[in-house]
């Protein structure tokens, strides 16, 4: 797996973890794509993923961080959806495979369900509605 | 029991897809009000109002696909194509805003949601869906692909090839070609007219008309029937009520031919009793005369169903009318044959003699039924110039265009005051129609109606109608007013202005309980001068004004009288007149 602009955050110390995701998500004018799990099914989302982040719309940049299980960093993402009104966001934690923080105001939104599919059409519609989240405080 | 849950499932989902096959969806517009009449509810809508009607290709062609399975090749490249269209619709847009250096947030607004729609669509349709992910791996492991690119503008660009294929495809099948049209009619009493629906087709308008809401004037039919009520009031006021043998003697003399033709059957069957007694008659003539009989026992049914039949005459009996009438005329032409066939018999026996009364009985009788059938044809064809008419109106016309899926408009719109006149009761007929065309040539192409909407049109919410009938009035206090006639009741003519409702939800109340309430005003003649008297007072009505009650006061000689008027629709021994108002 070439991946370009995917992290793979560290299972083994959760400070570590912790801080890395704090790094992305102090980064302005990026969306941060997080994927959880660690199954074929996502393993194939991921290159995916990363391949999209490569793609730029109105000069925001994309990044993907891979979580590859439902521990590691839970407490701060459970935090960050309960503040979330997007779809989904009042689903169980352990039953979300993806979503993304928006570039400004680090909103979660584009929550993808385990049941849902990890296309490079769903992954896309994930970008762009984290994206569109905060049109509203764009200055063109 | 796993077969009888799989049964279950599937009634239930024919139940599904069958309420929900819906092709053509009707919004309503009037004054600013919009509502979509629901298939499951009352089909009525405002007689002035616009009507927008939607086609659902999808629907369309679910509906095409289940009821014509020879056409399933071309039917599956043009739902492919109209999902590709529909998908696509918004192309224009998403590329100018790529190609935008700066867009404003609310152009990015836009795009964001053109595209959260977009990719909402592709990841509900499993073919696009799937183009969809091979087009993406392609675009990134692409060579050409370099940072900057825009993943849209590749898919965009590549759907649109495939649009170009199956436009390509479509055209190399040549069998198994179809078209769309859509169509409407309206159907009133006196037969039925095109409709023009705009974008659909291009039949011109009728003459512009509003059907008015507040009418508060009698028409020169009203005042025509008012004038006519009057002169029956006062004739019904001087003499002995006969109506009912005055119709006796009306409907003997209108049947007279009839009772000819009976009177030679009845004659025959004496004569031929006498003559049997002698045993003279030989076996083939008994035959004939036997046939004879039957043929006049036919005709004489046949013609009493086709008096019934005009007397009822509607455009739904139109067609029976016709059939009935030209029996009619056959089973005549049946015993001219049969008395031919009899009279040359009879000439090769020597028993023309004692057959000469009853044969100059016949030919009488014959030429009196042939005057009296000319007539009825004479009559009856102008119901069949209106048959005609009706037959032409519902025949598909040049004007009504054909499309195939992919260029059918998804709207078209019918104003309906642009439908000429028409009155409360009309019917609006919407069909969405699948021509296919012959393949053989200078035969006509196969049409089939895939969906029909039938709606009443009608003025809906409070109105004003004037009505005119005749009153029974009773005055208060007879004996005070010392009237020169001792009845209770008198005869008056009179007219109202009713306040009506039209309802949007009840078939049963326009069309049967329809209560009116209003000002009466009435001309009796209580003292029988000769010179009416004005009476005006309130009136409620009901059951299409066949009853009305209602208490007036009597200008001219200061009294009270209340009254009531049965106008039924059809004659009734015992009535002066039964006839509707407006």
């Amino acid at each position: 797996m070439n991946l370009k602009r995917t992290t793979i955050i560290p299972l083994d110390d959760a400070a570590l973890a912790e801080s890395i995701f704090k790094s992305f998500i102090e980064k302005e004018m990026m969306i941060i794509m997080v994927i959880i799990g660690d199954t074929e099914t996502v393993r194939d989302a991921i290159t995916k993923a990363d391949n999209l982040a490569l793609l730029s719309y109105f000069k925001m940049e994309r990044w993907v961080l891979w979580i590859r299980n439902y521990n590691t960093l839970s407490d701060t993402f459970k935090v960050h959806l309960k503040a979330s009104d997007a779809e989904h966001s009042d689903e169980e934690y352990d039953n979300i495979k993806c979503f993304c923080f928006s570039p400004i105001l680090d909103q979660i939104d584009g929550i993808i369900l385990k049941n849902g599919q990890l296309s490079y059409a769903s992954l896309q519609q994930s970008f762009f509605r984290a994206q569109s989240h905060d049109i509203p405080f764009v200055t063109s | 029991m796993i077969v009888l849950k799989y049964a279950i499932t599937l009634v239930l989902f024919s139940i599904y897809t069958t309420a929900n096959c819906q092709i053509i969806t009707v919004s309503e517009s009037y004054k600013g009000d919009k509502r979509v009449v629901e298939i499951d509810k009352a089909q009525i809508i405002e007689i002035n109002s616009t009507l927008e009607i939607q086609v659902s290709k999808e629907k369309l062609l679910l509906a095409i696909k289940s009821q014509f399975p020879q056409l399933n090749e071309t039917v599956e490249l043009e739902s492919q194509l109209i999902r590709l269209q529909q998908a696509l619709r918004n192309q224009s847009a998403v590329i100018s805003i790529l190609e935008n250096q700066m867009p404003s947030a609310e152009e990015q607004k836009t795009f964001f949601e053109i595209m959260d729609g977009f990719l909402t669509e592709v990841q509900s349709d499993p073919i696009l869906s799937s183009r969809y992910e091979e087009l993406s791996a392609e675009f990134f492991t692409n060579e050409a692909f370099v940072r900057g690119n825009s993943l849209e503008s590749y898919i965009i660009s590549n759907l649109n090839n495939d649009i170009s294929t199956i436009k390509a495809e479509l055209k190399t099948i040549e069998t198994n070609q179809y078209n769309v049209s859509v169509v409407a009619y309206k159907k009133d009493v006196s037969g039925g007219d095109r409709v023009h629906i705009q974008n659909y087709d291009t039949y011109s308008n009728r003459d512009f008309f509003t059907v008015e809401r507040w009418v508060t004037s009698l028409s020169a039919e009203d005042q025509q029937q008012l004038e006519a009520l009057a002169e029956i009031a006062k004739e019904n006021n001087e003499r002995e009520f006969q109506l009912f043998q005055t119709l006796k003697a009306k409907l003997i003399d209108e049947f007279g031919s009839l009772s000819c033709v009976i009177a030679f059957k009845n004659n025959s069957i004496d004569l031929i009793q006498n003559m049997e007694l002698n045993d003279v008659i030989p076996v083939e003539i008994k035959v004939k005369i036997s046939a004879l009989q039957s043929a006049i026992h036919q005709f004489e049914t046949l013609y009493q169903i086709l008096k019934t039949d005009l007397r009822q005459w509607n455009i739904g009996v139109l067609l029976q009318i016709k059939n009935r009438a030209l029996s009619v005329v056959d089973s005549l032409k049946n015993i001219d044959t049969n008395i031919s066939d009899f009279k040359t018999l009879l000439s090769q026996t020597d028993l023309a003699a004692d057959f000469s009364p009853l044969l100059n009985e016949f030919n009488t009788c014959y030429i009196e039924v042939q005057t009296n059938i000319k007539k009825l044809e004479n009559g009856i064809s102008l119901l069949f110039g209106l048959q005609t008419n009706y037959i032409a109106n519902k025949s598909i016309g040049d004007e009504v265009l054909s499309f195939s899926l992919d260029n059918l408009p998804d709207k078209g719109f019918i104003n309906l005051k642009d439908t000429g006149k028409r009155q409360n009761g009309d019917e609006l007929l919407i069909e969405a129609i699948l021509r296919i065309p012959s393949k053989v040539e200078n035969t006509p192409e196969q049409i089939f109606t895939l969906e029909q909407r039938e709606f009443t049109i009608q003025l809906i919410g409070a109105r004003s109608e004037v009505a005119v009938g005749l009153i029974f009035a009773n005055p208060f206090n007879k004996d005070d007013l010392n009237l020169q006639s001792n009845r209770d009741f008198f005869y008056a003519p009179s007219a109202s202005i009713l306040l009506k409702f039209g309802s949007s939800k009840s078939y049963f109340y326009n069309e049967f309980i329809d209560f009116g309430v209003g000002l009466n005003f009435a001309s009796p003649d209580f003292n029988t001068d000769g010179s009416p008297e004005f009476g005006v007072g309130l009136i409620t009505t009901a059951f299409k004004d066949i009853i009305s009650i209602g208490i007036n006061y009597n200008t001219t000689i200061d009294n009270f009288y209340w009254f009531f008027g049965i106008n039924l629709p059809f004659n009734l021994p015992g009535l002066p007149v039964n006839t509707i108002k407006n």
